[in-house]
């Protein structure tokens, strides 16, 4: 993997050590199952003793249904009987949309706030303002502006996940060290030099900080925002199988919810750690 | 050799309520090789910045062929006190996207004279095998050669070099005093050499007349001393002749005095 500026001179390479990224995020994958499993048994013992207490179903009767749905993922009878994993790719589907969007106009913005104080002093209070309010505030505004509710959870998603790519990008672009801007001025670099080969390069790590933290955000929202939008996604089906009192299939959802969550950061965990260069001082 | 090309008159630098330098008087002719010495934070750096167009002098004026100097201009390389390599950029890239930069032409045959002009001063600088290292990946020595090679890359007509062999081994560091030698005798077009250095014998060894600074704060030019020696020199014969001698007990004794001469 490289990013290469000029694919017919490979001396103009920019040279990324991709294998090694890679190998070490494999690493903390490996490391990070076994830590699961033990995590895993005592969140089972835990969870039998509240399920021995209460209407909640075991662990055991879970597993089953889990096992059943994980089997059959894609069946699809009609619009309100769909497997869990066309489920999953609605919802998936509408996240990546909502944070696609969001990426294009954060990364941007956090290039904007970050190169001008000016900027970043008058958009300060807007982000600050509008960084703590709940998705499921922001969902009627969707509804109005979009006019359909699917297309609304796209919305939430778009708007939660600004900020924290946003936040990061600003943060990297504003702790350009002098000495690069130095270079840049001395060398006579022109804005599109300057941003490419100075303000993104640097910013690179705090942006896929950003990303990652945002795509967490979307995965956290759009379950919410599913729940008000009532068509298919996950967050549809929990509150569905809650309705038919399918508690079992409401848990197992929760620990899909779960898995696909933390593979999505460990992805962004993995692009990271690729993009990482030592300072020379 | 006549009216001075780098003029600095009565020029002055204050962050805030601490004036670094004051006072500092210094013309340079066209194709000289000036080397600036004194004790670490007089103000070598500030002033190299300054006549970078860095910044601009809180006093004073400074005049590079007859015009004052508004802010960088590719007429100025420089070897920064860091070298200021960018870490995510290979050796190469670190040398052409400057070329890239102060030449912007996007023709076919443009572009394959910077090419060969990165190439050529990576090869005089040593640097050709290892062009695809990232900074991370050299070690000292071969950073500040990237660095003198980008600097010279731009075909500036003033070299400003801060300390570009501090911190190396007397070896490597010879080697490089020859180098930068013999690119500046190989590139036409750089006539004018402004250096700062903490050793005598490579202030005494390269230039044609050395500055020597007095102390901070308010720190000037304490005595401009003339290198009496003819070029090409020849580093082992110089280190015998009387003229060598008496000139490093002089500088010697200015740099020992720890006097502020210029505070009135
Ligand atoms: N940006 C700045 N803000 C405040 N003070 C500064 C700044 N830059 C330099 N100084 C001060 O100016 C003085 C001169 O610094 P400078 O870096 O020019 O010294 P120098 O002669 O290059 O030292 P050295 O040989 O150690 O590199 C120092 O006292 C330093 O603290
Ligand atoms: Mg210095």
């Amino acid at each position: 993997m490289s990013i290469v500026t000029d694919t017919t001179r490979s001396r103009e390479r920019i040279v990324i050590p991709g294998l090694r990224g890679l190998r070490s995020g494999a690493l903390a994958l490996g490391s990070g199952a076994v830590s699961l499993a033990g995590a895993a048994a005592i969140l089972g013992v835990l969870w039998a003793i509240a399920a021995w207490q209460s209407e909640l179903p075991g662990p055991i009767s879970t597993m089953g249904t889990f096992w059943r749905l994980l089997r059959d993922p894609f069946y699809d009878n009609g619009p309100n009987d769909k497997g869990i994993g066309l489920q999953l790719l609605a919802s998936l589907q509408r996240v990546f949309t909502g944070f696609a969007l969001s990426a294009l106009v954060a990364i941007p913005l956090g290039v904007l706030l970050g190169s001008n104080r000016i900027v970043r002093r008058f958009f300060d209070p807007v982000v600050q303002v509008l960084k703590p309010v709940s998705p499921l505030a922001w969902f009627p505004i969707g509804l109005v502006v979009l006019q359909s509710q699917p297309n609304a959870a796209v919305f939430v998603v778009f708007i939660c996940s600004l900020w924290p790519t946003v936040i990061n990008t600003a943060a990297g672009v504003s702790s350009i060290p002098e000495s690069h801007k130095n270079v840049a001025r001395v060398f006579q670099f022109n804005a599109w030099k300057y941003l490419t080969r100075i303000v993104l390069p640097h910013s690179l790590p705090y942006i896929i900080t950003g990303l990652r933290l945002s795509m967490g955000v979307a995965w956290l929202v759009i379950v919410a925002a599913e729940m008000l939008s009532g068509s298919a996604g996950v967050g549809f089906y929990v509150w569905d199988s809650y309705n038919a009192s399918n508690f079992e299939a409401v848990l197992s959802a929760i620990l899909f919810i779960g898995i696909i969550g933390l593979a999505l950061d460990r992805l962004f965990a993995g692009a990271g750690s690729l993009f990482s260069y030592p300072e020379v001082a | 050799m006549t009216a001075p090309y780098l003029e600095l008159r009565g020029v002055g630098q204050s962050f805030g309520k601490y004036t670094a330098v004051a006072g500092i008087d210094l013309s340079v002719t066209r194709g000289e090789f000036v080397t600036l010495i004194g004790h670490s934070g007089c103000g070598k750096s500030t002033l190299l910045n300054l006549i970078a167009g860095l910044g601009k002098p809180t006093a004073g004026s400074i005049e590079l062929d007859g015009k004052p100097i508004s802010g960088p201009g590719a007429d100025r390389g420089m070897v920064f006190q860091n070298h200021s390599l960018l870490p995510w950029l290979s050796v190469y890239a670190n040398v052409y996207e400057a070329v890239d930069a102060v030449f912007p032409g996007r023709r076919p045959q443009e572009k394959q004279v910077k090419r060969d002009r990165v190439e050529r001063l990576l090869r005089v600088v040593g640097l050709w095998e290892h062009r695809d290292k990232r900074p991370g990946e050299l070690s000292g020595g071969m950073r500040q050669r990237t660095a003198v090679a980008r600097a010279f890359a731009i075909v500036p007509r003033v070299l400003l070099l801060d300390e570009p062999f501090g911190a190396l081994d007397a070896l490597t560091r010879t080697s490089l005093q020859d180098e930068l030698i013999n690119l500046w005798s190989f590139d036409q077009a750089t006539e004018t050499v402004l250096m700062v250095t903490h050793d005598i014998d490579e202030a005494i060894y390269l230039s044609d007349r050395i500055v020597v600074m007095t102390n901070g704060p308010r720190a000037t030019v304490r005595e401009v001393v003339q290198v009496p020696l003819a070029r090409p020199r020849e580093r082992h014969a110089m280190l015998h002749t009387a003229a060598y001698a008496d000139l490093k007990e002089h500088l010697l004794e200015l740099l020992a005095e720890r006097a502020v001469v210029g505070a009135a």
